[in-house]
């Protein structure tokens, strides 16, 4: 059997989960506890990548980071480097599509948290960041691993943008659903039902996990 | 010494207070609901900004409007209870009470726990969770976790609307036992006419 697209699509969840909690996190607590200027514009920018259609997120992507692109053009003169087609270019697809799950799961846990508390520690001399990382965040951990299953499994099974930009070369940027996809196109009915089975089995071990986890109290 | 004069608008309402209150007094605001004591209460800790005013503590402003003073709420020096205590679930007693003292080194601030649990009776609790306590334990918790930090005054919002009313006698005992003993301001907001009968202070009425 080919476990090549099992392995590629899980370093592609696993850095592409590490990215969005790194970029999640702040945006989560920005939305939930701040008020600024353009606070309904950047909550409706947060969760585009959960209404367009991927294949569009792909194209903006392509525009964004292609060989044409500033950015594409910077990257090749200056680092030779160029991300299109590569299992990166994935990672970068699978965290725009993860990261309105992330900031949004992690913005209703913060929202739970009473403010009281965060008073209280106010007036006991602790600064924003402090209270942040020692009251706020702890008191928000299930909206935080709920946040960080669901941009798992959602890198996991990501197909439209990363067709768009990673392409599909075998033993390269091949991630799991895209090689379920191959797999059908060419006529390869066992190494689909193999690829789904495991797939499915997975997702449903790790749902099975999220639940008994958030229904544990640790105080 | 804490002296202010504030004015709030929230919506329709307006909230305008003059009052002071000396140190080892205690003053309790008095009024129905909506009325503006925990504004005013907010206000003075730094949670809320009045519109207007100033509000002066031992001396100094701790916000003024036209001088344009607003100190923040970690640098005013405040002991404050809000009213369901707002003890850190995931925090022991111990945690709770050391929570505003880390900044000292650990013999130090041990020292000065363990006197605090000690004269509360609170000993025996401090591995305890906040929900392993009874209404009037948290009460206490929260009455020491204010007073570590050393506040220069006490404000207690709707001290005993979380405890049921066959322990509410018991415990307004308790705490005007350990208000007496401090000698800072003392705020103490309610809605209860008998809370303001039992502790016979001075009361400012909203």
């Amino acid at each position: 059997m080919e476990w090549f697209p099992v392995l590629l699509s899980l370093k592609v969840a696993a850095y592409s989960t590490l990215i969005v909690l790194i970029v999640g996190i702040p945006l989560g607590w920005l939305l939930a506890r701040f008020n600024f200027p353009g606070k309904t514009l950047l909550s409706s920018f947060i969760t585009l990548p959960l209404v367009l259609p991927p294949t569009v997120l792909g194209y903006y992507l392509l525009v964004l980071i292609g060989r044409q692109s500033p950015i594409g053009i910077f990257l090749q003169e200056n680092f030779g480097i160029n991300l299109i087609f590569t299992w990166q270019a994935a990672v970068i697809a699978a965290s725009v599509v993860a990261l309105p799950l992330m900031a949004r799961t992690v913005q209703a846990g913060i929202e739970a948290v009473d403010r009281d508390l965060e008073d209280v520690a106010r007036t006991l001399g602790k600064s924003e960041l402090v209270i942040f990382f020692t009251i706020t965040l702890p008191l928000a951990w299930q909206g935080l691993l709920a946040g960080t299953v669901l941009s798992f499994a959602r890198a996991m099974g990501e197909f439209g943008a990363t067709l768009m930009v990673a392409g599909n070369i075998p033993g390269k940027t091949q991630t799991l659903s895209i090689a379920i996809y191959d797999a059908v196109q060419s006529g390869n009915h066992q190494l689909a039902n193999f690829l789904v089975v495991l797939i499915s089995v997975l997702t449903i071990a790790v749902l099975f996990i999220l639940n008994k986890v958030s229904q544990f109290k640790r105080w | 010494m804490l002296k202010l004069n504030i004015e709030k608008s929230i919506g329709d309402f307006t909230l305008n207070k003059e009052w002071q209150v000396d140190k080892g007094e205690i003053i309790t605001l008095f009024g129905p609901s909506g009325s503006g004591k925990s504004i005013t209460i907010k206000a003075i800790a730094g949670l809320i900004t009045p519109d207007n005013g100033w509000i002066e503590l031992d001396g100094t402003f701790l916000f003024h409007k036209k001088l344009g003073i607003n100190l923040p709420p970690q640098e005013r020096h405040v002991g404050y209870v809000p009213q369901h205590y707002a003890l850190f679930p995931h925090l022991t007693v111990l945690a709770n009470i050391a929570y505003g003292l880390k900044t000292m080194d650990k013999r130090t601030w041990k020292e000065v726990v363990d006197s605090l649990l000690e004269s509360v009776n609170l000993q025996d609790k401090r591995k305890a969770y906040p929900h392993q306590l009874s209404g009037g334990e948290k009460q206490r918790a929260a009455l020491i976790r204010a007073m570590a930090v050393k506040p220069k005054v006490l404000l207690l919002d709707e001290p005993f609307s979380a405890v049921d009313a066959l322990l509410r006698e018991k415990i307004r005992e308790e705490v005007k036992e350990f208000l007496s003993k401090l000698n800072i301001p003392v705020v103490l907001v309610t809605h209860d006419p008998q809370d303001v009968e039992a502790l016979g202070t001075t009361v400012a009425n909203y």
